[in-house]
């Protein structure tokens, strides 16, 4: 069923119940995540869910309607420029051999790896039974480029697109869109895929992969697709249903991370551009190669971002809510900025030719940002490593984990 | 205590001035975006950005021309992305809740005026959104007002252009009753959620200014 606020049977009296503090589209119960008002135009109170208002207000005082289920199947080709890896191929089988069986999957595969392409065969398959497939992960960034993507493979297809503020839809078949849009399917898809399992918010919020569930049809298949997975998600897909990718697509191996034990918040707040950033940009710089600098906090990146650029003109700095994001993405891209500070936005996701990656403060990330920012460098065949620095006042768990993990997918091992 | 606008947890110190402090609804970085003011020059009576710093703009000329003015319009907050953002979800998501947030940027002296009087919404969209946008934020600012406009206008103005918006016959009038023929030798303030074209107040005002008050301002949470 799909939720639809104007039409539609019932299908529940009432979004919220307001004396229990529920939401029965999104099943959240914490109290402080409703609103309550005095409403005079309906002569009383009425409490909404804040947890997604934003795909469309439930409420106390208006009737949940849906739209049922239709399936569909049609002939779905695709085409891909290039050929799978024996190890891909490896994983794409067994993603269908789950289809067949309506099992669940977790795929743990290394940055770089080329999980999208991995899972065409599974989505074509399923389109062809008539089953209903969802792409979903949890950051737009990742939903607008795979949406691309999968409308240049997919050229016969109608793909939704779904996201806050946009929404491009066909007959929901087939349907990219964030994680949240889930909450507005039940009983509804025979496959989904979840890209970027383990990035906020779904990390931190359990909801979000209850969303999942409800959303997957009876027998269905979910797709779990992570670097770094975490318990929750093996209990999830069951320990027996991992697969694993331990190479990248281009066989090389992962850039071991250099660590450089320097703090760099006592200069920047002295107004100093730190000696160590300095010298291992201009080195990089010299070598005709980009770098991403990443700074675990927006107010320190303002800061940083001046005596970054007195020294090294061009130098500009990015953040979630900056209007110019995309602009200054893209000029990276082409080469016209060649240092480029960054908060985590850009730890997923991007891919930039001849880049490496400073991560300052870096006894601050935990290693699943370290993890995916280490997986920005090299991620080309024809520069298929890059260079990594942390600078780090000391040492944590962390950053030695996120090494672990580093050098056990070059040995071909895992680390769960 | 969440921040209503990014739903984040609000934890603050406790000391002897948050503890007897009233907790806001709003926190810190949220605030800081909030209340960013775009630079450059503005009009000296809407408080427009224009090209080049001006007592009076282009439109309030032409508004001028048109309508008997306001004494003053006062803006509480710069029209910009984050701001169109909250408006948005407070106006079409139903996001009631951010109407304590806007109502945080209320800064004028409401004691100096007899009454304050919010834009009506009509019956159409009373039943789309089940509130008043100008009046909830009065409301959740707690400042008295009167419910003494009415309308019948059906189409948003929002969707409409310039042109049909000041084409439209004026679609306010006065409710019956003793406040509205009382409004005589008064101070009045009218409240409105989003000025663009000026159009939707001065239409307001030509109705109120038939009852002869002393004065007539206008306060509006944004200007687009």
């Amino acid at each position: 069923m799909i939720i639809k606020h104007m039409k539609g049977e019932i299908y529940m009296d009432r979004g919220v119940d307001p004396d229990k503090y529920i939401c029965h589209r999104c099943s959240n119960d914490m109290k402080r995540y409703f609103y309550k008002y005095h409403s005079a135009y309906h002569g009383t109170d009425v409490v909404y869910c804040l947890k997604c208002v934003n795909i469309g207000r439930s409420d106390s005082v208006t009737p949940l309607r849906v739209i049922h289920t239709a399936r569909k199947p049609e002939p779905c080709r695709y085409h891909l420029d290039f050929e799978l890896s024996e190890a891909q191929q490896a994983a794409s089988d067994r993603i269908v051999e789950a289809l067949s069986a309506h099992s669940d999957m977790l795929l743990y595969a290394v940055t770089g790896a080329g999980k999208t392409e991995i899972v065409f065969e599974a989505i074509s398959l399923a389109r062809r039974r008539g089953m209903n497939v969802a792409f979903v992960s949890p950051r737009i960034d990742v939903v607008k480029e795979v949406h691309l993507r999968l409308s240049g493979a997919f050229r016969d297809s109608d793909i939704d697109l779904l996201y806050t503020g946009v929404k491009e839809t066909f007959e929901h078949r087939f349907t990219v869109c964030t994680v949240h849009q889930l909450y507005n399917y039940i009983d509804h898809f025979g496959l989904i895929i979840v890209d970027e399992t383990d990035a906020f918010p779904m990390s931190s919020d359990r909801q979000l992969l209850n969303a999942v569930r409800r959303a997957a049809a009876a027998s269905s298949t979910t797709v779990l697709m992570t670097a770094t997975p975490d318990r929750g998600m093996i209990e999830f897909a069951g320990a027996e249903n991992v697969v694993t990718l331990t190479r990248r697509y281009h066989g090389h191996d992962l850039a071991i991370p250099k660590v450089v034990w320097q703090g760099i918040t006592k200069d920047v707040n002295r107004r100093r551009l730190p000696a160590g950033l300095e010298g291992l940009i201009t080195g990089i710089l010299e070598k005709g190669r980009r770098v991403l600098v990443f700074v675990p906090e927006i107010s320190l990146m303002e800061k940083l971002q001046p005596l970054v650029a007195a020294k090294f003109p061009g130098a500009d700095s990015v953040y979630s809510g900056d209007e110019e994001r995309y602009g200054k993405v893209d000029s990276m891209r082409n080469g016209r900025t060649r240092v480029l500070l960054t908060t985590t936005i850009l730890e997923r996701g991007v891919t930039f030719k001849n880049l490496d990656v400073i991560v300052v403060g870096a006894e601050t990330f935990n290693s699943d940002s370290l993890v995916q920012i280490c997986g920005r460098t090299g991620r080309k065949t024809d520069d298929p490593v890059g260079n990594i620095w942390f600078l780090a006042e000391y040492n944590t768990g962390h950053i030695r984990r996120t090494i672990r993990i580093i050098k056990n997918f070059n040995a071909g091992r895992t680390t769960l | 205590m969440i921040c209503l606008y990014c739903h984040s947890r609000i934890r603050e110190e406790a000391d002897l001035i948050t503890m007897f402090k009233r907790r806001k609804p709003l926190c810190m970085p949220c605030r800081k975006k909030l209340s960013l003011w775009r630079s450059g020059g503005r009009c000296g009576f809407c408080h427009r950005l224009v090209d080049r710093e001006e007592d009076t703009c282009p439109d309030c000329r032409f508004l001028a021309g048109n309508y008997r003015r306001p004494g003053k319009i006062m803006c509480m907050m710069d029209y910009t992305g984050e701001v169109k953002m909250l408006f948005h979800r407070y106006k079409f998501t139903k996001d009631a809740a951010l109407s304590e947030v806007i109502a945080m940027f209320l800064k004028c002296r409401f004691g100096e005026y007899d009454m304050s009087i919010p834009i009506p919404v009509s019956a159409a969209r009373m039943e789309e959104r089940g509130y008043n946008q100008t009046s909830m934020v009065l409301r959740a600012a707690k400042v008295p007002y009167r419910d003494i406009l009415a309308t019948d206008k059906a189409a948003r103005q929002s969707e409409l252009g310039k042109r049909a918006r000041l084409t439209a016959p004026n679609p306010f009038y006065l409710k019956e009753g003793r406040a509205a023929s009382s409004l005589a030798g008064k101070r009045v303030l009218v409240v409105d959620d989003i000025y663009t074209t000026g159009i939707t107040v001065h239409q307001a005002l030509e109705k109120i200014y038939t009852m002869k008050p002393d004065a007539a301002d206008v306060l509006t949470f944004s200007k687009a």
